[in-house]
């Protein structure tokens, strides 16, 4: 009754296609899988990384402003025998014009005790080291003679006092 | 069991064997499958249907994580965008004695391997106390450290000790140091604001937290299931007009005056008249933010905005403004000076030392701070309506900011008092223009001098140069109100008055910057103390500003209570001036513009 049916080819290879689909296709989600949750490992772990490289970038940031904090700065100057500069004075750099009245620093106060170097929390050593004299500025003006300031905004200076 | 004997035949015969009735046994043994499965079943319906919900919701917040992702509060900057206060992760580090208990673990133990990473330096903790804290008997939560940094606590947590555990707690660091604490304020241990800048800001420095769920299998999360994230937003970071090293400087040069005096107070006010920008504000009562526990309430509010005082001879430039812009004299207008001045009804006027009948200006008045000048020569905004006159000193007064708050928005402010003109009784009317009978704070007062210097244009004093947003980005804060109190040429022939204060004729020497030309105003006020119920002290000050033909930054110094004779303005404020001032001018870059002061006449 049913024609063609001696002709028709076995069915075993059709068979093998599909579980051979089938496996690979089972393979590729297994796979698939495996590399999601990896990934989904190494972000967590790259998060943590990031978290704790965030941590210690806080950290360096405190120490850092910490050491370049005002005291911190003015005691670290102390212990080095510089004083602060009473007396403002500016050189012209263009024009060689001293501007304000340049006087020698004052002494410095005897024997400068270096500080230990500041912690994050400066406070301490700041306070502990200041000498009493030169405790109010921080290095950068301090000395003598005129600190130069490239560029003032004192104009053309026609009138300077060398007095 | 006793044994019984064989038992004898039956005599009668074996029945027949009586099979049992097999459906009755069948629908015996049905009824009990019927009445088991339907136990079952209707476990299942209830588990399916009933409660499935529940069931289902609990699984998956079994599988979910929730974790509340905090909002990092927002930074208190300086001028330079460096923070002076700063929020950090911190960790507080939580033991759960019970449980250690349990474990059958050494308190003892966990102690001495916890005691090198705990306390300030690590180590310094004290062991026996850990150990006490550790071994409390019933306790389940037991604090062993508060705020100890992220990566002390990942070296705790490595240890890998049962029942000890980390809470998230951010904490607020001051990573230069004491720099303004009175304007910066504190941050409370919920986190918040609870005065100055943190307090008036709190809302922005804040942030909001988020939050973020997703499902997890052992601390990891399931891929394709899906997050659901609300990220948190970071507090918007406050960046102020305060210049670190000034207001290093300036707190430096204070205490040490305070110490030296023995003062009960005293405070500093930097600003750029330009901007109204205030640079430091610096008082004596102050405290250190890293160690808030052992400020006394007094050091903990912000004394340049709290305290009130008045003002005395630094109050005579609002005076002397008045009459030049009015047109009733200038700097050269010649007065007789009597060594006393009887206002009638009982109250004289007297200068700070006594004189005989003198020949000064308007400008050796100031120079000399002539209280008797002073009065005659206001005299003359009405010289014949006393209430007229009052009106327009009062609207001087008023309109270089006294009687109202300076506009920095910080908590605390008291505006000062200002009477109303028609409210000032006799001598009042005298006072008021040499600075007795009203108050005012200190940003106020120097407010007034910014004013001078800029021109006669009063610049609202602010505090605030812009936000810095969580994501970087800056925005200018709204520019200050600006208003026009007197004329240029009024600001200009009162300025060049206020040089003759710090000349050698002045009662100001001791503010000269040699190379500079420094104007200001010396101050000797008498001082009302509240405890003595009267005047018993003094109020020292100076306000002033340099260089007098361009000035960039003006510099008020009070000091009140000094002890000793020494008290006055020009002997204990204007050398603090003098100081933070060149300190100042270097820090800033401010060259001397190299002008001849004008060195107006004192007599005639």
């Amino acid at each position: 009754m049913i024609e063609g049916f001696a002709g028709r080819r076995s069915a075993i290879p059709f068979a093998l296609l599909v579980l051979g689909v089938l496996t690979i296709g089972l393979v590729v989600l297994l796979m698939l899988n495996t590399s999601m949750d990896d990934n989904s490992v190494r972000i967590q772990q790259a998060q943590q990384k990031q978290a704790s490289l965030t941590d210690s970038e806080q950290e360096l940031a405190q120490q850092l402003a910490g050491l370049s904090a005002p005291s911190s700065l003015a005691s670290q100057a102390a212990a080095q025998g510089l004083v602060p500069n009473p007396q403002p004075a500016f050189l012209n750099p263009t024009t060689g014009v001293v501007l304000g009245t340049a006087s020698p620093a004052p002494t410095p106060s005897p024997t400068p005790t270096p500080t230990p170097t500041p912690t994050p929390t400066p406070t301490a050593s700041a306070a502990s080291s200041a000498t009493p004299t030169s405790s109010a500025s921080p290095p950068a003006a301090a000395g003598g003679t005129a600190s130069s300031t490239a560029g003032t905004s004192a104009g053309p200076s026609t009138s300077g006092s060398p007095r | 069991m006793t044994q019984h004997p064989p038992r004898p035949a039956a005599t009668r015969p074996a029945p027949t064997l009586r099979l049992g009735r097999p459906k009755r046994r069948i629908r015996a043994g049905m009824f009990a499958l019927a009445f088991v499965f339907s136990l079952y079943g209707g476990r299942l319906v209830q588990l399916q249907a009933t409660d499935a919900g529940g069931y289902a919701a609990q699984a998956a917040a079994d599988r979910t994580a929730d974790v509340t992702l905090y909002a990092t509060r927002g930074s208190i900057l300086d001028a330079s965008g460096q923070p002076i206060a700063e929020s950090v992760d911190a960790v507080d580090v939580i033991a759960d004695p019970l449980l250690i208990a349990q474990q059958k673990q050494d308190p003892a133990v966990y102690a001495s391997k916890l005691a090198a990473y705990l306390g300030n330096p690590p180590g310094s903790v004290d062991v026996a106390a850990l150990r006490t804290k550790l071994a409390k008997p019933g306790s389940q939560y037991a604090v062993l450290a508060k705020q100890v940094t992220p990566s002390m606590w990942k070296k705790i947590k490595a240890l890998g000790l049962v029942g000890i555990t980390g809470n998230q707690d951010p904490k607020t660091v001051y990573p230069q140091g004491a720099i303004a604490a009175n304007v910066v304020g504190l941050v409370n241990s919920q986190g918040e604001g609870s005065s100055g800048m943190e307090s008036a800001y709190n809302s922005l420095l804040s942030g909001t937290n988020g939050k973020i769920s997703y499902q997890a299998a052992y601390g990891y999360e399931i891929p394709t299931t899906g997050i659901n994230e609300q990220t948190a937003e970071n507090g918007t970071s406050v960046e102020t007009t305060i210049d670190s090293k000034i207001q290093y400087a300036a707190q430096q040069a204070i205490d040490d005056e305070v110490a030296k005096t023995k003062a009960s107070l005293g405070t500093v006010v930097v600003m750029d008249p330009r901007s109204g920008a205030i640079l430091a504000l610096a008082t004596s009562q102050t405290y250190d933010p890293n160690n808030p526990g052992t400020a006394t309430g007094e050091q903990l509010g912000d004394d340049a905005l709290s305290d009130v005082f008045e003002p005395g001879s630094v109050a005579k430039v609002i005076t002397m403004s008045a009459e030049i812009q009015q047109g009733v004299t200038d700097p050269l207008t010649k007065v007789v000076v009597p060594p006393t001045l009887n206002t009638g009804d009982g109250y004289v006027v007297h200068d700070d030392t006594t004189h005989g009948t003198e020949h000064l200006t308007l400008n050796g008045i100031l120079a000399e701070s002539s209280n008797i000048g002073t009065d005659l020569t206001s005299l003359q905004l009405s010289p014949n309506n006393m209430a007229e006159r009052n009106a327009i000193l009062y609207d001087y007064f008023s309109a270089f900011g006294l009687g109202r708050n300076s506009g920095l928005g910080l908590p605390g402010e008291s505006p000062g008092i200002l009477a109303s003109a028609a409210d000032w009784n006799h001598s009042q009317q005298y006072t008021v223009a040499f600075g007795q009978g009203l108050s005012v704070n200190a940003v106020q007062a120097t407010s007034v001098y910014a004013t001078i210097a800029n021109e006669g244009v009063r610049v609202t004093p602010t505090l605030v140069k812009g936000y810095v947003g969580a994501n970087g980005v800056f925005t200018a804060a709204a520019a200050p109100a600006r208003t026009q109190v007197v004329s240029a040429s009024t600001a200009k022939q009162v300025s060049n008055m206020m040089e003759s204060v710090v000349s050698d004729a002045g009662t100001g020497t001791s503010a000269q910057i040699p190379g500079y030309r420094v104007a200001g105003k010396t101050g000797t006020a008498n001082r009302y103390v509240t405890s003595c119920g009267g005047y018993c002290g003094y109020t020292a000050s100076f306000i002033g500003y340099a260089p007098a033909d361009n000035p960039q930054l003006v510099i008020g110094v009070f000091v009140e209570g000094p002890q000793g004779a020494d008290h006055f303005g020009g002997t204990v404020s204007a050398p603090v001036f003098q100081k933070v001032m060149s300190f100042a001018l270097q820090e800033q870059g401010v060259a001397p513009t190299g002008a001849k002061s004008p060195d107006l006449p004192i007599t005639w």
